[in-house]
């Protein structure tokens, strides 16, 4: 009997701390920081840098546009070829071809509208000029303004489609202004491309309307591994927010040689492009009146240590969006997890952050990450901006 | 006409004093929360918005008036870091009107959660002088 009873309290104590292992619960500090990745979907707003942002006959062209393979030199590709929407508007391979092979792996589109810094190196510094790089570029479309002015005053549908996004002639305007235009409907398009709730937001709406119901719903795997996020791995230093990055550039110890005497400059090649480029937001096509949309741009300051910065991306989708890294170099979602876990802190920059120390995960806590990282995946949201809208240019 | 110019004459006055009352030297004690003075300043600083956000751009007014009562002619200039990641801002504050004791600037952004530290350095008369102000961004600021 004694023995019964010894055996019936030694599991009493051993209840709670089971439990707690397998469900965890969280300290203020950590839900404070689980509720800033939200809340999600975001609210839309108009880009004030694009007098057409959030127009439906602008969308609707730029969707248009977007498939559009006589883009590109020679009829090669469309921006649907490698920003593919049926695999998260990208391609699924590390490098992709245009007219040449390239250096960088294709970003996804999703939630683009949320970012701040457009490309791997943050060349751009607004959605519309982003989306007229891949068109102006060599490597990739290889078109030119005049090629792009041709193919719209020389297309009865797209002339038609652009007359009734702007309002305005394409025949009569300079090459220069119709590319611009063209940019706007692009970004118009690409700012309807929002994924929708996923489990992780339902459980923190849960956590922070201590609905027990709800957070009990939400995985223990996955609950383990978002403790870990938000505390020892401190990934949310720079994955935070509602979009799971702090939309800047970080070094992280992958290889930035493309081959033997060529260098990917990350983000100190970045910012100077960016500021060569007339496109940007301090030129003339940024038709923010306030100026607000400015100020980012104009204190933008380039360091040493931008060298080997990428951009930090958003970790929505980040399940289904494999390979990883600007240069396409880890295959898996796993391989990124061992990556942290084995960091190489010799591949770092020597005066970059300090922030990063391997990880050194164990099997089981590299199985909660990867489980909180699957819980942040959810479908596009239904586009309702294009409802009653009729496109009376389409062929 | 005469009374509508005799208006926006008054309006313009009340203006300008509330400017002044709000920048004039001796800084109020309650404006010197922290007490960051040194032996030559008593300085203010104050961030726009009051709470930062992370990656949001913000504004400092940074208040300086000699202790000895002579008006301030010298120049400032702001940076921040993060001194256990051993990195600044990604952003070059700069100083963008100077009213009275004021220094208004712009372009700041701090874009990680943990300690940052603002440096803000007065030169005057062929001297420097850095004044260091902590403040820890927390998750749900």
């Amino acid at each position: 009997m004694r023995l019964l009873l010894a055996s019936f309290f030694l599991l009493l104590t051993m209840l709670p701390a089971s439990a707690e292992e397998n469900h965890p619960t969280f300290t203020d500090t950590e839900k404070a920081s689980i509720l800033s990745h939200g809340p999600w979907p975001p609210t839309l707003k108009p880009d004030p840098s694009n007098r057409f942002s959030g127009a439906p006959a602008a969308i609707a062209y730029g969707q248009q546009l977007f498939q559009e393979m006589r883009l590109s030199k020679g009829t090669l590709l469309s921006c649907a070829s490698c920003h593919q929407p049926d695999r998260q508007f990208m391609d699924g391979v590390p490098l992709n071809r245009g007219h040449q092979m390239l250096d960088r792996h294709t970003p996804g589109l999703l939630n683009v509208s949320q970012q701040r810094w457009f490309g791997w190196d943050g060349a751009n510094d607004n959605l519309w000029a982003q989306s007229l790089r891949p068109i102006l570029t060599a490597s990739e479309m290889n078109f030119t303004p005049a090629d792009v002015k041709d193919l719209i005053t020389g297309d009865p549908h797209l002339a038609c489609g652009f007359k009734q996004a702007f309002n305005q002639s394409p025949a009569e305007m300079s090459e220069d202004a119709l590319l611009v235009l063209l940019g706007k409907a692009l970004a118009a398009y690409q700012e309807t491309l929002i994924t929708g709730v996923t489990a992780f937001d339902a459980f923190s709406a849960a956590l922070a309307a201590e609905d027990a119901t709800g957070i009990a719903q939400y995985p223990d795997a996955a609950a383990r591994g978002l403790k870990l996020f938000v505390g020892e791995g401190r990934c949310n230093l720079c994955h935070f927010g509602p979009n799971f990055t702090n939309g800047e550039f970080g070094n992280i110890g992958i290889p930035y040689f493309i081959e033997k005497g060529k260098v990917d400059k990350g983000r100190f090649g970045g910012i100077q492009s960016l500021q060569a480029n007339p496109y940007n937001l301090l030129g003339a096509y940024n038709d923010d009146v306030g100026g607000k949309t400015k100020l980012r741009t104009r204190h933008i300051k380039r360091q040493y240590s931008n060298w080997g910065e990428f951009k930090i991306p958003s970790l929505r989708n980040v399940a289904d969006t494999a390979p990883y890294m600007h240069n396409g170099s880890l295959a898996t979602l796993a391989d990124v997890v061992d990556h942290y876990s084995e960091l190489n802190e010799e591949r770092l920059h020597a005066d970059g952050e300090k922030i990063l120390r391997p990880l050194n995960l164990s099997e089981l806590e590299k199985a909660d990450l990867m489980a909180f990282l699957k819980t942040l995946s959810a479908p596009l949201m239904a586009n309702t901006t294009l409802d009653g809208f009729v496109d009376e240019c389409r062929p | 006409m005469k009374y509508k110019n005799t208006a926006l004459w008054a309006l313009s006055l009340l203006m300008a004093g509330i400017s002044f009352s709000a920048y004039s030297c001796p800084i109020s004690d309650d404006k010197k929360v922290p007490d960051l003075s040194s032996a030559q300043y008593d300085i203010s600083v104050t961030t726009i918005p009051a709470v930062i956000t992370v990656g949001e751009l913000f504004k400092v007014d940074l208040e300086v008036c000699r202790k000895d009562g002579a008006p301030f002619n010298g120049e400032v200039t702001a940076a921040a870091t993060m001194p256990a990641h051993k990195h600044g801002m990604n952003y070059q504050p700069e100083v963008i009107a100077v009213e009275e004791s004021v220094h208004h600037m712009e372009g700041f952004a701090f874009h990680m959660l943990g300690s940052w530290q603002f440096a803000f350095q007065i030169r005057e008369n062929g001297k420097t002088e850095t004044i260091l102000l902590d403040y820890d961004l927390k998750p749900g600021s």
